[in-house]
Formats: structure tokens, C-alpha cells, sequence
């Protein structure tokens, strides 16, 4: 099938201080990693989650692909280019192949626009005004299950689930390969959840879309992916896919985050592994491995030695001293 | 705080609330039974709309200027809230009633120390400063902030999100109330800081001898913390029983699809997930007989024309639905 | 695909009405009186040349500083011009001046105040330096100084408003800028492919402008009041330009002779200074609650 990304030893680091607020706080390094090193990649036509808390940095990793930020080490190769260095011309070809959507729907479209202008946006930045815009802004809005008259409405007069459904519209405007989608079911009620996530599979299957799910809803992503990434404190800690991670979780944090999930039965109550404590500051890491403050089975050498990515099965990676044998069936 | 006789800590009768707007009259809460009996918590499932918060709102009286209670009363152990007086209030509210928010960025006063807020709820004691500070570093303690002593003359800045959220909490218990009211206080947290912050309900519940109400649109945290549970749709209370009932043998559609929906509650992975089809009716223009029959498969004959009853289940079950007719 | 088919309805969205803004100002009393008012002046100015029984210009010695009489419904001043006819000019000079100056100031500070919130770090420090320096500088001094060197005239006028108010434009629009820089919606925009001068222009223009206009509009009184003060001190216009200013000037000299020309220049500029603040103030309510809405 191949691969339509692949991320390479990804670093983003962000400027915590100016030069002269550094220099009287003999600051040398005046930068926090919000990315250290990830390594990704996504099958052409599949849907990867990338799954991880507030500061986990996966966020960053979504921003880094549309270089709406700048990568500060590693590679991203779309299509045998890297679009870490690709220049300031090549970038806006780039945003047709490659669209995203946006957590707060109301608040990602230009408030003093319509949604048919906000949907042609798209075709106006590119230059591609041969068409005709009025016919494919029609195309759009029933593409996403809106009627017409929903072209001369504006942001703030729609729910958030309309507003939603817009965005996909403006994200497939011009037919991208890969969408990267940042928790696309935030503030939506469960009983429409479904709604949002079903066009998408649809749209997924009738263009054979790629898609980027940066998420923190574990229940979501499962039933959403085909492939999992975990990521702590900006490195993935374990990737493979979402069938056998969510049956046979490897590194503990995953472990953690599965059993945090609270369960919608109450004859499932007992937990299997709580995590204490908080996400640590990025400006002050752990040393060695950095999950060891709140990991249950930290050891000497988890204080002292990073882990190594290990391959434990074949396309499943895990980033850990100590991951759980697969043969255990935990979950 | 703990009675002697078995009130419920909450008894809410029949309550209406309506809020009178340009478009007319929005009847947000209709006809609403509810117990919160001592020492439990009980919890309100809904969806955006559904009227939980009104609700809570109506309990501590802190309702709009443009809402109106229509009928019912809501009694607090003897005395009926909606007729207190305000002085009798401002007993209530902090003292025997209090309540957590959602966003604990928000609820803390940025400019004022921690231990300073915390103090200040002890306003009503005659204890000395330092005795009330002690009490102030005791809470913190109880809910596992670290350094205590040394945090009180802290910032809420300088805090977590999940640490202000426990911060939130003690103040909450400080006065010893009886009855807690937590409105959807995880939802901003990721999933396992909100573990550790249900986790420490769960026992500061059983230190403290108090009910919690817990105001939750995920159906995950209220199986998990809630002795009993309050199903609402649309300012109706639908359902309501013991939670192993409700989960395992709900007995109103709504709540029947509102499970299947529930992707944690999918086992297979799969490639459709379920929704509920239409949307929730307008609140000014309601629909003739069952609120929720416009988008109920099982509907029949009464369904459309009357709005139905409560039935009763069995001893805790209710449910306000013409299925359930003949028990 | 049928996306009919997953979604069961595409119900309506919340409509408004188009006019409501309008409606609203002119359910505030003080804003309607504003809005009469303002309509009022603007079209005996634009009208003059019709309206105006004579030409400003026109001398008649014989019936030099008489009271009102048919001929000359408010009189006329030392050379015998008519009054009423000096007045209404007057009120084209107030008002082109003032709408000339705050229209370039808006327009000049909203981009530079966009560039200095939009653009890079450097550059903002830059122009922020400059604004202050700017607002440091006492007003009418400025003024003063520049008017000796330069010598009067309506366009130095212009340019000296200009100069002292552009930087009080400049700062909402960068504030705002700033404000805006981080939003979704314009990294939406960006993550489209947009261009900086088309976010600038397209997205975030659009949405500092209101904010500026409510500053406009309090401004035109200030600015009509600075033109009347230094045209009185005859620093203004030229004469025999006729300006609200320049006729109370002249008017006070002759005042033992006839009062109305005092009345003539005193009271449309205390009129216009009113009705355009009350306008100011009803645009502000107006748009403050549907930014908080926002």
C-alpha cells in the first residue's frame, strides 16, 4: 500500500525566553522540546490516531506537518519530499494535498464570513477561480449534509455540530490526500458523535483519504483508527495497531490511559492501573526514561537509561525497559 | 454533617422552571422528581439542553433574572429552599450545600493566595487565624497536594489543572456540607487526572459522610461513582433507579439509545457508529405528548398524544415512558 | 454518497435580522437625537451651495453688522456678509476637515497598526516606539510649532491632526491584532495556504474595524473643536474662508455691535460636537453587546 507520510526523529522546540531575558537569567538554552522525537508514518488510505494528554505534544506534531510551525531537527516525507524544507512556494501547493480541521469548530471559521465564502477559501487562495464557485459551493455544503441556505449563514448563528460539518466541507474543498483532524468530536453530545465520524469514514472510503486523528478519547479512536501512536511528553512511547493495543497493551502508560477510561458499567468498576502524580514540566524533563516519576514499575535503570524503540512484534514498536510480554492478555 | 432521622438531604417535588426570552417562554425544567437521600451520590446523565443545569442552579438559587420557578419545591432536609429567606441562604450555600465547578482555571480568584480563599470560607467560625489556617493546610493535605504548609501562600497560577481542581474541591468540603454538587468537574482534565480526581471524591465521600450530586454527560464517570442515577432529556426527568438497574436494564428508549451510543460501550470495533437520529425539540413549542416521541422507534399509540405518567419499575426504578405501563 | 443518508436533519440555523443594528440605535433616544442632528449638518453642508442665501464672499458695506432682517435672517458681520450664509460654509469646512483627518487616520493606523501586531517582532517595537513618541508630544503645542513654521492653512490643519491622532488608532489596531494573531480561525486560514496579506486584509481587517469606527466617531467632535480653536486663534483658515471658528473669532470683536454672529459660530459647533458624541455613544452600545456575543 505504501506510506503517504513518514516521520522521521521529529523535534519542535519553542522559545521559552527573549535574548535578553535569557541572557540576564544566564539562560543558555532558552528552548522547551514541545516535540523530542518522533517517528510515525501513515498508510495511504488508513486513519492513524495519534493519542496523548494536554503537553503531550501531539498537538505540535499535527502543526509541524502543515509547517504551520517549523521543524527544529528530523524529517516529514510526503510523498518523497520533505516538508521540512521545502520552501515558501512548494508549502502553499503543499495545503492542497494536505488540510486540517480544527478543535473549537465555531471558532476556526472567520467570524465575518459566510459559509459559502469560508468554503471557497480554499479556491480563492489557491487561485483556481475557473470554476464554477457557486455550483461547487453547492457540491460542498450537500456533501456534508447541509442544505443551501446554509451558504449565507455565519459562524456564530451555527451549532457546533453544523459548524463541524462546515469545516469538513473547507478541509476537502480541493480534494487533499491527508486530512489531520484535531479532536474532531470535542463538545459534541455522544448521541451525534457518530454523525461526524461516520461522514468521515464515508468520505474516507469513497476518495481514499488518509487521515490524522490527534485525539485524546480513547473510546473514539478505537472504533476510528487502524493504527496507534501513544505520546508522552513529545516522544511516541509505543505505536502499532489500534486492534492489538487496545487487546495487549505494551508500555504501562498505555496501560494507564486504557484503564483511566471510566467504563459505562458499573460491574466494571475496579481499576487495573492508576498513574499518580501529573504530566512533568517540559522545561524540566525526567532523566533516563521520562515516564519513570509516575510508572508503578520504575526501576533503577529507568532513572538512569533512556529506552531504545524496540520492534516487540512486526510494526509494533514500543519504547520501554521493561514492556509488558504479549502473551498476557490484560485488558 | 449527618441527620439522625432518614430525610433525604434533597427532596425536589414536581419542579417547573421557565425563562422568559424575546421568542417566548422557554420551559426549561418540567415536573421534576428527584431524592438525593443522605450519604450517597446520585447522578444526572443529560445531554446539552437537557436542563442539569438549570437544575443545580434552582437548588442553590442562583437562577437567572429572567427565570421564573413555576411550580414544585425543593426541600433541604426540613426546610423548603425556595422559600427560605435570603439570610437563611447565605447559611445554605457554602455551608451545608456547596458546589464544584467545571473549570477550575476559572473558579479560583487569580490574585488572592490559595490559603487566603480558603480561610475566607471559614468566614463564619470564631476560631483564631492560625486554627483556620491549620484547617485550611489539613484540606490540602486530605486532597494530596504535596508541601501543604509551604503552598497556601501560593498563587492559583502556580497549580496544575488537576491540582486546581483539588484545590476546589477542599474548599468545597471545608465547611463540612452536606451535600456536595460536582457539575461536570472533569471535563476539562485529560482522562488521568480525571481518574485520580474521581478517585478522590470516592473517598473524601466516605471520610466526609456527605452526598454528592455529580453532574455528568459521561455515562463512563457515572457508573463509576454513582449509587444512583438521573436520566434527563430535554427538562424532563426520564428515568431514574439504581444505577445497576439503569445500566443493565434501561427501561426508556432514550436511555436504551443513549447507551448504545456510547463508544465505550461498543465491544466490537466498528466501522458505523449508532446516533440518535433528529434533534432535541424546541423548549418554547413543545411537542405534544411524550418529549421524546418525535425520535423514539418505539412509539405508539399514546405516545404522540399524551404526556405520559411516571411508572414505577420497582422500589427505586422510574420511568416516565407508556412502555413500562403495566410495570 | 449520500451524506442524507447519515445525517437525519439539516435543520435551519439561527437566523437574524439584517437591520437589527440600525433598529437598535435608533431605539436610544440620545442616539436618534445624535443620528437627526448629524444628518442635519451633513446636508446643510453638502447643500450650501443651494441652501445658502448668498455667497460667503459677497460684501454689501451698507448693511454691515446689522441685527436679523428678511434680507439676512441672521445678520451680517463687519463687511457685510450675511451671516447665516458664512454659518452653513462654516459647516462644510468643520465638517470636511474632520472627516478628511479621521478617515486618514483610521485608514493610516489600522495598517500600520496591523503590521506592527501581524508582522515581525522587530518591526513592532519599531512603530510602538514611534506611537509613544508621538503621544508623548503635547497636542497643541505641535500644533503651534508647526503652524508658525509652516504658515495656516486647512490642509496643515489636516496633517497635524493626522499626525497626533494616528498613533491612538494605531495601538486598538494592534491590540487587536495581536489578539486575533493566535485564534483558530486564522490559523485555519493559514493552514489553508493564505498568504500574510491575505490574512491581514481578508480576515483580520474585517474584524478590528469596529472597534476603530467607535473611535472614529468620537473623534470627529474633537477634531471639529481643534479646527474651531485654531481657526479662532487665526491659525485655521484663511480668510475670507468662512469657519464656525473664524466667524465667533470676529464675532467677539463686534459683539457690542451685533451678537449673532457669536450665535452663528457658537452654537451649530456645540450642536454638532453634541450630536456626534451622542452618535459615538450609541454606536458603542450598539456594537459592545454583539462583541460580547461575539
Amino acid at each position: 500500500m505504501g506510506n503517504i507520510l513518514s516521520i522521521n526523529n521529529l523535534r519542535v522546540r519553542f522559545r521559552t525566553d527573549g535574548a535578553v531575558r535569557a541572557f540576564i537569567d544566564r539562560n543558555q538554552d532558552p528552548y522547551i522540546d514541545a516535540v523530542l522525537d518522533v517517528s510515525l508514518s501513515i498508510e495511504r488510505g488508513k486513519t492513524l490516531g495519534l493519542v496523548g494528554e494536554s503537553g503531550s505534544g501531539k498537538t505540535t506534531i499535527g502543526r509541524s506537518i502543515i509547517r504551520l510551525v517549523d521543524p527544529a531537527g528530523g524529517t516529514i516525507m510526503f510523498e518523497d519530499e520533505d516538508i521540512g524544507r521545502m520552501s515558501s512556494n512548494r508549502l502553499v501547493t503543499l495545503r492542497k494535498d494536505i488540510s486540517m480541521m480544527f478543535q473549537d469548530p465555531v471558532a476556526s471559521l472567520s467570524p465575518r464570513k459566510t459559509v459559502g465564502s469560508l468554503i471557497l477559501e480554499p479556491f480563492k487562495i489557491h487561485g483556481i477561480d475557473k470554476i464554477n464557485q457557486n455550483q461547487k459551493a453547492r457540491e460542498l455544503i450537500e456533501m456534508v449534509g447541509l442544505n443551501e441556505a446554509f451558504l449565507g449563514a455565519y459562524p456564530h448563528q451555527l451549532s457546533g455540530g453544523q459548524a463541524r460539518r462546515v469545516g469538513v466541507a473547507r478541509a476537502l474543498a480541493l480534494n487533499p490526500k491527508l486530512v489531520i483532524a484535531d479532536e474532531p468530536t470535542a463538545g459534541l453530545d455522544v448521541s451525534v458523535q457518530g454523525e461526524i465520524l461516520n461522514l468521515m469514514r464515508r468520505l474516507q472510503v469513497d476518495r481514499g483519504l488518509s487521515y490524522l486523528i490527534i485525539t485524546h478519547n480513547l473510546p473514539v479512536i478505537r472504533h476510528l483508527s487502524n493504527h496507534l501512536a501513544i505520546i508522552y511528553l513529545g516522544r511516541v512511547i509505543e505505536i502499532g495497531s489500534t486492534k492489538d493495543i487496545f487487546t495487549n497493551p505494551a508500555h504501562p502508560y498505555t496501560l494507564g490511559l486504557l484503564s483511566a477510561v471510566p467504563q459505562p458499567d458499573p460491574n466494571k468498576r475496579r481499576e487495573k492501573l492508576k498513574l499518580e502524580g501529573e504530566l512533568p514540566s517540559l522545561s524540566r524533563r525526567p532523566t533516563g526514561c521520562e515516564f519513570h516519576t509516575r510508572c508503578p514499575f520504575a526501576v533503577a535503570k529507568c532513572l538512569q537509561e533512556s529506552p531504545i524503540r524496540q520492534e516487540i512484534e512486526p510494526r509494533r514498536f514500543v519504547s520501554c525497559h521493561f514492556p509488558f510480554p504479549l502473551s498476557q492478555v490484560k485488558v | 454533617m449527618s441527620n439522625f432521622n432518614n430525610d433525604p438531604v434533597i427532596d425536589i417535588s414536581n419542579l417547573s422552571v421557565d425563562f422568559q426570552t424575546q421568542r417566548g417562554d422557554v420551559r426549561a425544567l418540567r415536573n421534576v422528581n428527584l431524592t438525593i437521600p443522605q450519604n450517597k451520590t446520585v447522578g444526572i446523565v443529560g445531554e446539552s439542553g437537557c436542563g442539569k443545569s438549570t437544575l443545580i442552579n434552582s437548588i442553590l438559587r442562583l437562577l437567572a433574572s429572567n427565570a421564573s420557578i413555576t411550580s414544585g419545591s425543593i426541600r433541604f432536609l426540613d426546610t423548603n429552599i425556595l422559600e427560605m429567606t435570603d439570610s437563611e441562604l447565605n447559611d445554605l450555600r457554602g455551608q451545608k450545600i456547596s458546589m464544584v465547578f467545571q473549570d477550575p482555571m476559572t473558579a479560583l480568584n487569580p490574585v488572592i493566595t490559595v490559603g487566603k480563599q480558603m480561610i475566607d470560607i471559614l468566614f463564619r467560625d470564631s476560631h483564631s487565624r492560625n486554627a483556620k489556617r491549620e484547617k485550611a493546610r489539613d484540606m490540602l493535605q486530605m486532597v494530596g497536594i504535596p508541601d501543604a504548609e509551604d503552598r497556601l501562600d501560593d498563587y492559583p497560577h502556580q497549580f496544575s489543572g488537576g491540582m486546581r481542581q483539588r484545590i476546589c474541591i477542599a474548599m468545597a468540603l471545608m465547611m463540612n456540607p452536606a451535600l456536595l454538587i460536582a457539575d461536570e468537574p472533569t471535563t476539562a482534565l485529560d482522562v488521568t487526572l480525571e481518574a485520580q480526581v474521581i478517585h478522590l471524591l470516592q473517598e473524601l465521600k466516605n471520610s466526609f459522610q456527605c452526598s454528592i450530586l455529580f453532574v455528568s454527560h459521561n455515562l463512563g464517570l457515572i457508573a463509576e461513582l454513582c449509587d444512583e442515577v438521573v436520566v434527563m432529556y430535554a427538562g424532563e426527568v426520564v428515568e431514574q433507579g439504581d444505577v445497576f438497574d439503569l445500566f443493565h436494564s434501561p427501561a426508556h428508549p432514550y436511555t436504551q439509545r443513549l447507551l448504545e451510543c456510547d463508544p465505550a460501550r461498543i465491544e466490537k470495533s466498528t466501522d458505523e457508529l449508532p446516533t440518535i437520529s433528529g434533534r432535541v425539540p424546541d423548549l418554547i413549542e413543545l411537542p405534544p405528548g411524550c418529549i421524546f416521541s418525535p425520535r423514539c422507534v418505539s412509539k405508539f399509540e399514546p405516545c404522540s398524544t399524551q404526556p405520559p405518567p411516571e411508572f414505577v419499575v420497582n422500589e427505586h426504578h422510574k420511568v416516565r415512558c407508556f412502555l413500562s405501563q403495566d410495570g | 454518497m449520500e451524506a442524507k443518508k447519515i445525517f437525519s436533519d439539516s435543520s435551519d440555523f439561527r437566523r437574524e435580522s439584517r437591520f437589527s443594528s440600525l433598529i437598535q440605535l435608533v431605539k436610544n433616544p440620545l442616539g436618534l437625537i445624535g443620528l437627526i442632528i448629524v444628518i442635519t449638518i451633513v446636508f446643510s453642508a453638502i447643500c450650501a451651495d443651494w441652501i445658502a442665501p448668498y455667497d460667503y464672499k459677497a460684501f454689501d458695506i451698507k448693511a454691515r453688522l446689522s441685527g436679523p432682517t428678511w434680507d439676512h435672517l441672521l445678520g451680517t458681520d463687519n463687511l457685510g456678509r450675511d451671516t447665516l450664509s458664512r454659518s452653513l460654509y462654516g459647516g462644510r469646512v468643520a465638517l470636511s476637515v474632520a472627516l478628511i483627518s479621521v478617515s486618514l487616520s483610521l485608514l493610516i493606523g489600522l495598517f500600520l497598526g496591523m503590521l506592527a501586531g501581524y508582522g515581525p517582532r522587530r518591526l513592532d517595537s519599531v512603530l510602538v516606539l514611534i506611537f509613544d513618541s508621538i503621544r508623548a508630544f503635547p497636542t497643541i503645542m505641535f500644533a503651534l510649532a508647526v503652524i508658525t513654521i509652516v504658515g495656516p492653512s486647512l490642509n496643515t490643519v489636516i496633517a497635524v491632526v493626522v499626525i497626533t491622532t494616528v498613533p491612538g488608532y494605531a495601538r486598538i489596531a494592534r491590540t487587536q491584532t495581536l489578539a486575533l494573531k493566535h485564534t483558530e480561525f486564522i490559523l485555519a486560514e493559514r493552514s489553508l495556504g493564505a498568504k500574510p496579506i491575505r490574512v491581514m486584509f481578508s480576515h483580520i481587517v474585517p474584524n478590528v474595524i469596529a472597534p476603530l469606527l467607535i473611535l472614529a466617531s468620537m473623534d470627529i467632535p474633537v477634531v471639529i473643536t481643534i479646527e474651531a480653536g485654531l481657526s479662532f486663534l487665526g491659525l485655521g483658515v484663511k480668510p475670507p474662508t468662512a469657519s464656525w471658528g473664524s466667524i465667533l473669532s470676529l464675532g467677539y470683536s463686534f459683539i457690542r455691535d451685533t451678537p449673532w454672529m457669536v450665535i452663528a459660530g457658537g452654537v451649530p459647533l456645540i450642536l454638532t460636537t453634541l450630536g456626534f458624541t451622542f452618535l459615538g455613544e450609541a454606536l458603542r452600545d450598539v456594537f459592545d453587546p454583539k462583541l460580547k456575543k461575539d
